[in-house]
């Protein structure tokens, strides 16, 4: 049995495109890698009853999060043909025009990473116990739904 | 018997707090009983429980020290 290994997923603070930027300089040695697929989750200042959303405070049930991150990885993997993929979220206040996800899958061929990056996206968003507080301009408040 | 209750996202506007303390509780049933009594407006909200970060679905037995996790409706990404 290979060792079950927990990777961290969270970042404290708005992802950066640097940290992006890395991410794919990283992948330059692994030649066997044909398509990168990559999502960014960004918050939107959508305007509800003249109000602006200004930001959103994201929180988790961290242990439990990474755990079922782990599984969601397991199933990706064993589902497509994928060389690596990364799954980074944010934690705390994140500004709207910032990242707060970021999802990175590799294959040799295309369509694997464009699926399992998909998919991940949508698993990350509907399974992980985290919540996002959307703060407005005038520093009221709604909890994020995901639909 | 002590059992830790930790509280997440939207539900800890209606609890004030994040982290309770219960005791004299044998199982989620009688649990949830208890934080209804402490917060009622807990009843009409929409969560999901864990206990020591597996979610359960049925009325399940405590331990002393366990933790149990109330999760509103994930809102990630």
């Amino acid at each position: 049995m290979p060792e079950k290994k927990i990777k961290n997923i969270f970042i404290n603070g708005p992802i950066l495109s640097s940290f992006i930027a890395d991410s794919i300089q990283k992948h330059h040695t692994k030649t066997d890698i044909g398509g990168h697929s990559i999502f960014l989750g960004q918050v939107r200042a959508d305007k509800i009853n003249n109000k602006t959303i200004r930001a959103i405070e994201y929180t988790a049930n961290e242990t439990m999060a990474l755990e079922k991150m782990y599984l969601i990885r397991e199933e990706i993997f064993s589902k497509y043909e994928l060389i690596c993929m990364h799954v980074y979220h944010s934690l705390g206040n994140i500004n709207v025009g910032e990242i707060c996800l970021f999802v990175f899958t590799s294959s040799v061929h295309r369509k694997a990473a464009i699926e399992a990056c998909n998919e991940t996206v949508e698993k990350v968003k509907s399974l992980l116990p985290l919540w996002g507080k959307e703060i407005f301009d005038d520093e009221s408040h709604q909890w994020k739904v995901n639909i | 018997m002590k059992v830790n209750v930790e509280i997440f996202g939207q539900l800890t506007e209606i609890t004030k707090n994040k982290y309770f303390e219960f005791t004299s509780v044998n199982d989620t049933d009688s649990l949830l009983q208890k934080i209804y009594e402490q917060f009622p407006g807990l009843q009409s909200a929409s969560f999901v429980i864990a206990v020591n970060n597996n979610l359960i679905k049925h009325n399940t037995l405590l331990q002393d020290n366990n933790t149990v996790a109330l999760m509103p409706p994930y809102s990630g990404g």
